[in-house]
């Protein structure tokens, strides 16, 4: 009788232990997982909004920043030093296509590229989604491909990582990546209100 | 036995969640930093721009603001607490010829992370840079003074396009102002009203302002003066001298019909006599003989175009006449003198619209430009006829007006397209009344080109003579350039 006692009590605990470490793994890699991702992003946003924030710097007005817009992909003339007598760079930010990240888990993953005065390009980070809308000085949104760059005032830039690797996967087996959005609406360059 | 053996087992629980449980609160913690950390970036550069504002409206408020911090500010309490700014103004001398201003905004904002067992300041900056050169041109006004004196503008003046005078305006009578007319200090007498009627019954067709800012006249002829020392020519044709110390005399010729091929001829300037002959009405011979500045050597022949900027100038005085085809500016260290006619192969039409043929296709401009007075010489060639004057007129110390106006003969009109600004309203005629005794009636009509804004959008510079002065508007401010300082993304886990 005590060693059936002993037997249940002890199965129980060992279930107890063996729940209780999975609930911790899985809200572990969760946390871990959004610490890295938020950190990814973090690190994106700040690349991406100092650049932005210059647009059109050191450009005459009648100059229009933007040379090409669309709705992945911004192509934009800005002064990389505050002198106006530093010759103006061409900037240019794309999302790559999820196909040149194919070792990761996540399908979606891909790389943020930068390019400067067409040279070589720069993988800024690794991005799930990168999206653009352009606004008018009335508010009024501009479709993509914008064919006349001169009209944007206003863009509002979506940027969303996710951790390249699963970090949980449920009973229905779909794969649950950590993940971060940053929406910086109505991203403005002083620049292009001149 | 078995109850030390439960007391282990629950001890070795508690240590083992205990260690999880720190884990996870260490990363939660990380985490929460990470973004406390991005909204602390935030919030720097958001003081950094906060701050760039309102040096802009400090600035818009007062242009003529010393240089220097404008404004240092902590914030102590509210969304920007712990956090400040300090705003600078100063002039930037990159190149002398273009200088720019500068607003200055460097943020700090206190970050809840140690190093060194400081609290870790970030810091933004935001340079907002200001084009000083020049906002508007002085041909941008049909008429400008800088001091009317005790003149006044009396029944039968008509003046056309924006009229402003940083003294007060003085108006006797029914004036007409086709334009907007502008004045730093005020209209004398007041305009007469119903309950208050005076003298100045002035028609002001186009609105009116008093206390205005004052449009700052430049302390030199420094634009024109660096065209002229800048001008380049082909190889073909290196020996030009656009920039000279004696007094020149100036004949503008057009060439043919054709646009491009304007010239101005460059003559050494030499006294000429000349004797006239005449009987007066009691059938009494005379013989007048005059003494006066003529034509002497030539000594270039500068090829003139609308499309390239060019001037001359000289330190002394400059003769000028002639029909011009181009574009050009003579400027004179001392005084311009107009001994003929000058005008425009292809005259603008002021009484018709901008947009009409006429005033698209030329492309003709003058600037007569003088450090002390631009005068109408009293001579045979300007005497007892009309005076036919197609430029923008630039007096920096002095005046427009004609020589011995008040002993002169009676001559004619001066009849003139384009503008004047001048430092001290100067006279070219002796009224008794209405009855002109001496010199000139007015007949001033603005040339329209000079104050085009869809031109002056896309190329101010082809709206005014080469080198025409120009005035910093006090506000809105022109922005050249709005620049914010760039961050590596900050990682917090660095510090304390």
């Amino acid at each position: 009788m005590d060693i059936m006692m002993a037997s249940v009590f002890g199965g129980v605990i060992t279930m107890i232990t063996i729940n209780a470490n999975l609930v911790i793994r899985e809200a572990w890699a969760g946390f871990n997982s959004q610490l890295m991702v938020q950190q990814m992003l973090i690190s994106n946003a700040q690349i991406v909004e100092s650049e932005f924030r210059n647009m059109g710097c050191g450009l005459d007005v009648t100059v229009p920043a933007v040379t090409m817009a669309r709705d992945t992909c911004i192509e934009f003339r800005m002064s990389l030093r505050p002198d106006p007598q530093y010759t103006p760079s061409t900037i240019k930010y794309y999302s790559g296509a999820a196909s040149e990240l194919t070792s990761t888990d996540n399908p979606d993953d891909r790389f943020l590229y930068r390019q400067q005065d067409g040279g070589a390009l720069e993988r800024v980070g690794i991005i799930t989604k990168f999206n653009m809308v352009y606004y008018t000085m009335a508010n009024d949104t501009i479709p993509t491909p914008v064919a006349d760059p001169g009209s944007i005032n206003i863009i509002e830039v979506t940027m969303e990582v996710q951790n390249p690797f699963v970090y949980f996967i449920d009973m229905s087996g779909k794969k649950h990546y950590a993940s971060a959005l940053w929406k910086q609406t109505r991203l403005a360059s002083q620049n292009l209100r001149r | 036995m078995g109850g030390r053996a439960s007391l282990i087992m629950v001890i070795g629980f508690a240590i083992i969640f205990g260690i999880i449980n720190l884990n996870l609160a260490r990363l939660s913690n990380t985490s929460v930093s990470s973004m406390v950390g991005y909204n602390e970036s935030s919030t720097s550069r958001t003081v950094a721009n906060a701050g760039a504002n309102v040096g802009m409206a400090m600035l818009a408020d007062n242009f003529f603001r010393p240089h220097g911090v404008l404004l240092d500010q902590n914030f102590a309490t509210g969304p920007f607490a712990k956090s400040g700014f300090t705003i600078s103004w100063d002039s930037i001398a990159t190149d002398p010829l273009k200088p720019y201003l500068m607003l200055k905004s460097i943020s700090r904002c206190t970050t809840f992370t140690k190093q060194g067992g400081q609290f870790y300041v970030i810091r933004d900056t935001v340079e907002v840079r200001f084009d000083c050169t020049r906002s508007k041109s002085f041909s941008t006004l049909g008429w400008m003074s800088n001091n009317e004196g005790n003149v006044f503008f009396i029944e039968g003046d008509s003046l056309w396009g924006n009229i402003h005078s940083n003294s007060n305006i003085h108006i006797n009578g029914k004036a007409v102002f086709m334009g907007k007319v502008t004045t730093s200090g005020g209209f004398d007498p007041k305009i007469s009203t119903k309950k208050k009627p005076t003298d100045n019954k002035a028609i002001f067709n186009g609105g009116w302002e008093e206390g205005v800012q004052e449009r700052p006249f430049p302390n030199d002829l420094s634009d024109v003066i660096a065209i002229a020392r800048n001008t380049t020519y082909s190889t073909l044709e290196p020996s030009h001298t656009n920039s000279r110390a004696t007094n020149i005399w100036v004949e503008l010729d057009p060439g043919t019909l054709a646009e491009q091929n304007g010239k101005a001829m460059i003559y050494t300037v030499a006294p000429c006599t000349t004797v006239v002959n005449w009987v007066d009405k009691w059938g009494h011979s005379h013989s007048d003989t005059y003494i006066e500045p003529g034509r002497g050597v030539k000594i270039d022949e500068m090829p003139l175009d609308s499309t390239t900027n060019q001037s001359i100038y000289t330190t002394e005085n400059v003769y000028v006449s002639g029909t011009l085809d181009g574009r050009f500016s003579i400027a004179a260290g001392k005084d311009v003198i107009i001994t003929n006619d000058i005008r425009y192969e292809r005259e603008p039409n002021p009484k018709l619209p901008l947009y009409d043929p006429v005033n698209q296709t030329t492309t003709d401009m003058l600037g007569l430009i003088a450090r002390n007075n631009v005068r109408i010489a009293d001579n045979l060639a300007n005497n007892a006829n009309d005076l036919f004057l197609d430029a923008a007129v630039f007096a920096l110390t002095g005046s427009f007006e004609a020589d011995n106006y008040n002993g002169r003969d009676v001559e004619g009109k001066i009849r003139l397209i384009g503008s004047i600004a001048q430092n001290e309203r100067g006279a070219i005629g002796n009224f008794s009344g209405d009855e002109l005794n001496n010199g000139y009636l007015k007949a001033y009509r603005y040339d329209t080109r000079l104050d085009n804004p869809d031109k002056e959008k896309a190329n101010p510079q082809s709206t005014q003579p080469p080198g025409f002065p120009g005035f910093s508007s006090p506000g809105p401010l022109k922005v050249i350039s709005w620049w914010e300082s760039t961050r590596e993304p900050f990682d917090f886990q660095k510090f304390e």
